[in-house]
């Protein structure tokens, strides 16, 4: 473990040493405490063990998807969701395919494959990136649509399936997605219910014997106290 | 290996820092003791900036919050999981149990759901009932001023609904129900179920000077900055490290085996330090055993005095024993009517607003136990996986199903907010057969410490409980309209019940009673067999009840503290 991870550790506050103690003096019988892989250490997105860091490490020094693979997810990101590359969209599909092989490896590497092939059968030796618009959406609407009645759907539909998943992921996780979303939340608030209008909408009303026992928002700086039956007073 | 010794006595050696281990730790060093904390995990504090998952967003994380290497998301606060690198487990042929384990100071209480609940009266007489498993030894009485306290410590909001098994307390107030949590409700008494306000250790009013205020991000699973929820890291260790007492940490320190002497009396714990792979012992007064039930079955198991080579205090060979989980299941669905939603902040608190504690009477009904049922839903902040499900809501609204471009976008953006979900949570009954023991094919873990296998099965009790759930989780369900994703599971699929351990609540494997004939400790949680070995996990429950069992761990904890402050002032330890 390198120097500056290990500064960065203990100014992390996750020290590595075994002793965290409000007595001073002991040093765990004099011995040199050696840095080790059970150190909990920080990687830009909240504490990711030791473990997590270096196993993130090594995903993030291998490489899984071609260039040619990575830019037919792009464009074909780009059908399902338009935009979606300036969400990551085939940066996140490289990142899983290592992170989750069982799940995605194949799944994007054979259905790219199989897209390939079809582009390839279809139109002359070309590949799904060599098409035109048109001839890609031509593709693409024959794979789009599962039967909801099928048991099992075809291997194109499958990919698409797959894609899509990843594509819905990769956008709504987004900031884009977020806010075409309207998701507004993951700040500091103050919770008092739905609005009044929404309440109405679905003619719905709070409970008369309930109501005046929610917080008080008003009042919530305010130290609780009880009376000897538990009632607030 | 050589074994270092450290001639340091403490007052009291404790194994664990979770809810047990951390409430004794507090009642223990603001009572003047110098005690040592053994903890297998690294040092945590949420209010750290550098370790905060809080307030992130998807994107910052490489896989979006996938579950990864973190089975609750990438952004939990769980240092652990279902499998631990170099810390295997295993089960008998043909059964099943899931063992979660987090290793970090303040153990699962970091990201632990909050529902707080005191057991009521008839749960710790359940075999006056239905003379199935044990009575524990003690009464709701006894325990009642216990619970107070920790109620008034940690703060817990809820209503005092004046039910007799569902008793009141002293309770914050709650946080008004959001949209689908009223509808639920609604639905749930259309077919007689009633939902009241839930009961979660949030601070939702100011409850001392220690405590922040909850800011309604519904991320307690990522462990709160501002420690508006309660983790026994930043309630209770870290206080007990401010407090007059000294406390010593050992953190990434994995206890082995409790030290005795030839009489059985405790006087140490060896460990196994995780930089060096050698192993230590301190020396301590008493001990105090609060690794969860499972690892602290674990090390009594490993531990042997003259006399007690079937494992310490384990003369009754009930050590392992009467493991028992809640029982799971869950429902969720498609409710066509919250479609089209008004956006606003609806995050709330980390956890339900309403719940339905047990409502149904058992005696006329076909399963000894009953359950509660908890609630899930809302306009959520999207993780990995988000829209995973719009081919089966646009087959429930009639939609083509498929499709790509804005169009699927916006139907997307309508289905926001209408998926919703019901989990029944519920006692199962203590069984003999269901137990976990040191692996008979002499396995060790990466520490060189033997490991636990594990054997466990549902029994008609529980079968006949979940498909009862299934009916009323369904029936709420049909009642709102909601399109379900899938058809009720029978018996082949267990009616739905998940696997032994998944519902993280396991106890019981070292029960407390009075006779050591049939149980491992007496009423304190002390070992029937050694007179300076407690445990203060939920190993000792005689029962689990339909509650989530952690208000009750720190309510015994605060009262076995006292109690052992109280012993060593009596030099009767
Ligand atoms: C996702 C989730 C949701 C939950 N929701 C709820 C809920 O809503 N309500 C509720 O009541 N309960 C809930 N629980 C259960 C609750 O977390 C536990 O009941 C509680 O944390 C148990 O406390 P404990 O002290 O027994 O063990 P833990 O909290 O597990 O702490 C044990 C500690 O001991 C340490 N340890 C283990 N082995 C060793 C060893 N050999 N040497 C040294 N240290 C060791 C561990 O690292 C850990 O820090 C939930 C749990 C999870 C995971
Ligand atoms: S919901 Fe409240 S208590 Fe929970 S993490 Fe957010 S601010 Fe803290």
């Amino acid at each position: 473990m390198d120097r500056r991870k290990t500064l960065k550790t203990l100014l992390g506050g996750a020290v590595g040493t075994a002793f965290i103690g409000t007595t001073t003096g002991c040093d765990r019988n004099g011995d040199p405490v050696p840095a080790s892989a059970v150190e909990a250490e920080t990687e830009g997105y909240g504490l990711r063990t030791a473990y997590e860091a270096e196993r993130e490490e090594n995903l993030r020094s291998e490489r899984f998807f071609s260039d040619d693979e990575l830019q037919t997810l792009a464009v074909l990101g780009n059908i399902i969701i338009p935009g979606v590359e300036e969400s990551g969209f085939s940066e996140f599909c490289e990142f899983m395919a290592k992170d989750q092989p069982a799940v995605h490896a194949t799944r994007l590497r054979g259905g790219l494959a199989w897209l390939n092939a079809d582009s390839s059968r279809r139109y002359d030796g070309k590949s799904f990136t060599e098409l035109d618009d048109e001839q890609r959406i031509a593709i693409v609407d024959e794979i789009a649509y599962p039967d909801p009645e099928a048991t099992t759907q075809p291997p194109g539909v499958q990919f698409f399936n797959h894609a899509r998943y990843m594509a819905l992921t990769a956008y709504y996780t987004s900031r884009q997605g977020i806010d075409d979303l309207g998701y507004v939340g993951n700040q500091a608030n103050v919770w008092d219910g739905p609005p009044q209008e929404v309440l109405d909408k679905h003619g719905l009303a709070y409970d008369p014997k309930w109501l005046p026992l929610y917080v008080d928002q008003e009042k919530r700086t305010e130290q609780i106290q009880w009376d000897d039956q538990g009632n607030i007073i | 290996m050589q074994i270092k010794k450290n001639d340091k006595e403490y007052d009291a050696i404790i194994v664990g820092s979770g809810a047990g281990g951390g409430m004794t730790a507090r009642r223990l060093a603001e009572n003047g003791l110098n005690i040592a904390i053994i903890e297998a995990g690294p040092y945590f504090d949420p209010q750290d900036n550098e370790m905060r998952t809080q307030l992130r967003w998807p994107y910052e994380s490489p896989r979006r919050g996938a579950s990864t290497t973190r089975p609750f998301g990438d952004f939990n606060a769980a240092f652990g999981g279902w499998d631990i690198p170099g810390e295997p487990y295993t089960t008998t042929p043909g059964t099943r149990f899931e063992w979660f384990r987090s290793r970090m100071l303040g153990g699962r209480t970091n990201h632990w759901g909050r529902i707080s609940l005191r057991f009521g009266p008839d749960d710790f007489k359940h075999y006056d009932k239905d003379g199935l498993g044990a009575n524990w030894p003690i009464t709701y009485d006894e325990i009642k001023p216990w619970y107070e306290k920790v109620d008034k410590l940690i703060g817990v909001f809820g209503t005092n609904e004046g039910l007799h098994n569902d008793p009141d307390g002293f309770f914050l107030p709650p946080p008004k129900p959001r949209l689908h949590e009223m509808l639920i409700s609604k639905h749930a008494k259309n077919v007689g179920v009633p939902f009241i306000p839930s009961r979660l250790s949030i601070v939702t009013k100011k409850v001392n000077d220690e405590r922040g205020l909850c800011f309604y991000c519904a991320q307690c699973s990522r462990s709160c900055m501002v420690k508006a929820d309660f983790s026994s890291s930043s309630a209770l260790v870290i206080p007990a490290m401010n407090s007059v007492g000294q406390v010593d940490l050992y953190t990434n320190s994995m206890a082995r085996e409790v030290i005795t002497d030839s009489t059985g009396r405790a006087t140490g714990v060896s460990y196994v330090s995780k930089e060096d792979r050698r192993e230590y012992t301190i020396k301590g007064k008493v001990v105090v055993l609060a690794a969860g039930s499972c690892e602290t079955a674990r090390l009594l198991l490993n531990s042997h005095a003259p006399g007690q080579e079937n494992g310490l205090g384990n003369g009754s060979g009930v050590v392992g024993r009467y493991l028992h989980d809640s029982t799971g299941l869950n429902v969720s669905g498609f409710v066509p009517s919250l479609m089209d939603r008004k956006r606003y902040n609806e995050d709330g608190v980390g956890g339900l607003h309403v719940y339905a504690p047990w409502w149904g009477d058992n005696k006329k009904l076909d399963f000894p136990r009953g359950y509660h049922i908890e609630v899930w839903g809302g306009m959520g902040m999207p993780s990995y996986g988000f829209g995973g499900g719009i081919l089966e809501m646009q087959r429930a609204v009639g939609e083509r199903v498929g499709g790509y471009g804005r169009k699927m976008l916006d139907e997307m953006n309508r289905y926001y907010g209408a998926y919703v979900g019901m989990a029944m949570r519920g006692e199962s009954v203590a069984m003999y057969d269901n137990y976990c023991e040191i692996d008979p094919s002499g396995k060790v873990d990466e520490w060189g410490i033997p490991t636990l296998r594990f054997n466990y099965n549902w029994t008609d009790y529980e079968y006949k409980q979940a498909q009862h759930a299934q009916k009323t989780l369904r029936s709420i369900m049909d009642d709102m309209g909601a399109e379900l994703v899938s058809a009720e599971p029978g018996k082949d699929r267990e009616y739905g019940l998940l696997a032994p351990g998944e519902i993280i609540h396991e106890v019981g494997t070292a029960r407390m009673g009075d006779d050591p004939k049939t149980s491992v400790t007496d009423r304190w949680g002390k070992l029937h067999e050694s007179p300076n070995v407690f445990i203060s996990d939920a190993a000792t429950f005689a029962s689990q009840a339909d509650k989530n069992p952690t208000w009750t761990i720190l309510a015994l904890a605060w009262r076995q503290g006292d109690h052992i402050v109280e012993e060593l002032k009596k030099m009767n330890i």
